[in-house]
């Protein structure tokens, strides 16, 4: 009971904290500007509760963008809620929550695509095809990751990762891919080709306002606390078992903080690439990455 | 200053050259001292002499300014100004035209560049050219047939009934960049017709905020007062227009103008250069998606605007050039507090460089992106760090000395990548060379006057005269006037010159690369936009294309 307890505390946290520390990486990234930045890190909250006080505008001949964004939303949360928050459940022991969650993560990169699709804008549609071209890169190694760690634990529940199971350099090495693809996959510089607001005046957002972007801005934070949810699980599961239920899971919320922070101060240093220079980039640090993990995993070191 | 350096004996032999080659030809030829090489001809030989001048001597056409001369000589006229470069010569190859019957033929195969001013001169003078196609180019669509505001009947504050516009049709899959662009924050609009991301044709509509500066200067204001309307032309490159405007009065009125006044006006064009280039250094790199660089670039840009304000007691906008020389001095404590920022603004910049440059994503998108060949440069008679970049060794500052430039050593960066990341190198480069230009002008500041005592301005004179600003060379060209007034005032800034090169550079190129292409060129569209007189009432244009722009061009991020 208190697991579930904990379980359901730390999910109202997460969906609460999302906002907030995007204001904080707002704070830092206006000091590496030399700037003074938002008056306080809960601006992002009030940037989305402003957005939600505004007049529903919907794009011309795009309703379904409705069906498309509730969608979007809902398997945002529900993803969250089948991550593990550094100790599984024992109900997630006999889940294949791994397969789950991958096939959650990858329809959410699609529907993010899609949703604005819908609206058939130039700047979208070449928002989309960026997305795209990126995505068939990063979402096959993401997928390729998660295999190979199935593969290594040898089942398809994250309870089973534990440092006894798993082979610890082939699993480091694993780590790291995966923390690249999910760094891509959050869309940040210099992957934020799809919306690139100098060139493409945001692409895949452009066609969103009010409640609709409100709704897309706080989707997309709780989607980044997903994916560098799934980084910290990385490293903190195998240790879940020593540091029992409580210990894990203020130690997951603490890696998450810190994998969003680093990862912001990575973006702020870095310019944008272009799309047909991404994909080619990715692939010569994917594929090195994932011979590796692959052929040390078989090795079993 | 409108002491000419040109040797007179290179003059003569230029002048001799000409005559013996293609003297049946020509009408009159004379040497006028502050405008250049006046060569008149007929209309019948105009091509020819073009040519000529054009490819034979290897000059660029730098302004044309068609004129309406019925009042004084009973006809229309335009003057073609080339540049000889190594001998910083002016070439101005008048012709006349009868006034029932103002036609021309054609130049722009022999000279692309001359374009756009025969459809200028075809809008706002009602000069025809044979040979092209001719359409409404400056003035709007609702602007009524036959009237031409550059015309001397025609009041400066007509307010015609505006005629019924043309609709245009939308057709094609096509990206609109503009009018207001989050990569282009000023009305201009290019219509980049794209195959997937590759861009496959450019089409260029700008002349969006025309205030019809010519006119106004010809009609309502005096000499004195024209320099504060020429600083208005621009919130970048003001001081150049202005500067650009007095010393086009003062040579064609042949005014000396006192040695400390052409120093201070030299260390502001500096001051001012360095504020344009760390500005769009800034630009870029947010254009890259590289904000830190952006902010970094603007907080330096920031000291140079504070010293703008030390020196001329505004930041922007200086406000301190008449004919005759400048309305303030500097004294020890400036060039002491000067000295200081600069050498602060030179270490930051450095720190800055080395960090921008050290960016992979920044080399690799700016290398090789947006070409311009040396070819289609001279070709297109670019200007500025563009023909820079692109292998020409063009700088005003060199080839036709002005202000106090010839006192000072300084380096002319030229690359010949021609590509984005060369032009940003050019400017990282005159970045340094402009404070190593401040410093030796503080250095030498000589004593005395800083306006001249006597200013005559006699009637009918021509003045050329030319400033390399950031964006490239500045160029007016004057005929005085009775009244104290111009009689004619042409304007020609540098992105007039430069913008026809970007089809060259967009044309198959990556869209991703498209604004940062655009914004290599470091346009300036009120600059360009200076001409035409709008008519408050019918000026905004709102065509069914516009509405479906407008609704593409909002920012959903931040709602501009």
């Amino acid at each position: 009971m208190l697991h579930v307890s904990i379980y359901i505390a730390v999910f109202i946290v997460l969906l609460v904290l999302a906002p907030i520390l995007d204001g904080i990486e707002r704070k830092i990234k206006a000091k590496i500007h030399s700037r003074i930045g938002p008056p306080t890190v809960l601006q992002s909250w009030y940037d989305i509760l402003k957005l939600f006080s505004k007049e529903l505008i919907i794009p011309e001949g795009a309703r379904s963008i409705f069906i498309v964004i509730g969608l979007m939303v809902s398997l945002v949360v529900f993803a969250l809620f089948i991550l593990p928050y550094g100790y599984p459940l024992v109900s997630q022991s006999v889940l294949p929550d791994i397969v789950f969650l991958l096939v959650l993560l990858i329809s959410i990169q699609l529907l993010w695509a899609i949703s604005s699709l819908v609206t058939g804008n130039p700047f979208a549609t070449i928002g989309v095809f960026r997305e795209a071209s990126l995505g068939i890169v990063n979402e096959f190694f993401l997928a390729l990751g998660f295999i190979a760690l199935m593969l290594m634990c040898g089942t398809s529940s994250f309870a089973t990762i534990s440092l006894g199971n798993i082979p610890v350099i082939a699993y480091i090495v694993l780590v790291v891919s995966l923390m690249i693809a999910c760094y891509v996959a959050s869309g940040r510089i210099p992957y934020d080709i799809g919306e690139a607001e100098p060139e493409l005046a945001s692409g895949i957002l452009i066609e969103f306002s009010g409640p609709l972007l409100g709704l897309a801005l706080y989707t997309h934070f709780v989607k980044r606390i997903l994916l560098y949810g799934v980084v910290a699980d990385l490293i903190v599961l195998p240790f879940h078992s020593m540091l029992g239920p409580i210990y894990s899971t203020i130690f997951f919320i603490v890696l998450l903080i810190g994998v969003w922070l680093l990862f912001a101060v990575v973006s702020i240093i870095l310019a944008r690439t272009r799309v047909d220079i991404a994909p080619k980039e990715l692939l010569k640090v994917y594929l090195p990455l994932s011979i590796l993990y692959t052929i040390l995993g078989f090795m079993g070191v | 200053m409108y002491k000419m350096t040109v040797n007179k004996e290179l003059i003569e032999k230029v002048r001799e050259k000409i005559v013996s080659e293609k003297g049946d030809l020509i009408n009159r030829i004379y040497y006028e001292d502050g405008a250049g090489l006046v060569i008149e001809v007929s209309r019948e030989n105009l091509r020819e002499i073009a040519y000529y001048i054009h490819e034979i001597l290897d000059t660029y056409l730098r302004t044309v300014a068609g004129v309406d001369e019925r009042p004084i000589k009973g006809v229309f006229s335009a003057y073609y100004v080339f540049g000889l470069d190594e001998y910083g010569l002016n070439i101005i190859v008048a012709t006349h035209m009868p006034p029932e019957d103002p036609t021309l033929p054609s130049i722009t195969d022999i000279a692309p560049s001359a374009d756009w001013y025969e459809l200028e001169m075809y809008d706002l003078l009602g000069i025809r050219f044979n040979n092209r196609k001719l359409y409404r180019f400056v003035l709007p669509e609702d602007w009524p047939e036959g009237v031409y505001p550059l015309r001397k009947d025609t009041p400066y504050n007509i307010r015609p009934k505006p005629a019924k516009p043309q609709k245009q049709v939308l057709s094609g899959p096509r990206i609109p960049v503009g009018p207001y662009h989050p990569a282009l924050h000023e009305p201009e609009y290019f219509e980049l017709y794209v195959e997937g991301e590759r861009v496959v044709d450019v089409e260029y509509n700008g002349f969006h905020v025309h205030r019809g500066i010519e006119k106004l200067g010809e009609s309502r204001f005096t000499y004195q007062q024209v320099p504060f309307l020429a600083e208005r032309i621009c919130g970048i490159c003001g001081f150049v227009h202005s500067v650009c405007y007095t010393q086009a009065v003062e040579a064609a009125a042949k005014i000396e103008v006192p040695e400390r006044a052409l120093f201070i006006r030299s260390i502001l064009l500096e001051v001012e250069r360095l504020h344009s280039h760390l500005l769009w250094i800034g630009v870029a790199c947010h254009l890259l998606g590289y904000d830190a660089g952006f902010m970094h670039a603007w907080r330096i840009r920031e000291k140079t605007m504070v010293l703008a304000e030390l020196l001329t007691g505004s930041r922007k906008t200086y406000g301190i050039n008449l004919v005759g020389g400048v309305k303030k001095d500097i004294n020890n404590d400036k060039i002491n507090a000067t000295m200081k920022t600069i050498e602060w603004v030179e270490n930051e910049f450095k720190k800055l460089v080395e960090v921008i440059t050290s960016i992979p994503q920044i080399v690799k998108r700016a290398k090789s992106t947006g070409i311009l060949p040396r070819s289609d440069a001279r070709k297109l008679s670019v200007v500025g760090p563009v023909a820079r970049a692109s292998g020409l060794k063009r700088d005003v500052r060199k080839d036709y000395p002005y202000a106090a430039y010839r006192y000072v050593s300084f380096k002319v960066p030229v690359y010949s990548e021609g590509d984005n990341l060369a032009r940003l190198l050019v400017r990282i480069d005159e970045v340094f060379e402009s404070i190593n230009i401040i410093r030796q002008l503080l250095d030498q500041l000589p004593q005395g006057p800083i306006m001249t005592e006597e200013i005559e301005i006699p009637e009918n004179a021509i003045g050329v005269s030319s400033v390399e600003a950031p964006r490239g060379e500045d160029i007016h060209f004057v005929i005085t006037g009775k009244d104290n007034k111009l009689y004619r005032w042409r304007v020609r800034a540098p992105t007039y010159q430069n913008i026809p090169a970007l089809k060259v550079m967009l044309k198959d190129a990556p869209l991703a690369d498209a604004p940062l292409t655009i914004a290599s060129i470091d346009p300036c569209f009120s600059c360009t936009d200076r001409i035409q007189v709008v008519d408050l009432s019918t000026g905004k244009r709102r065509t069914i294309s516009f509405k479906e722009l407008q609704r593409y061009n909002t920012c959903p991020r931040c709602g501009l």
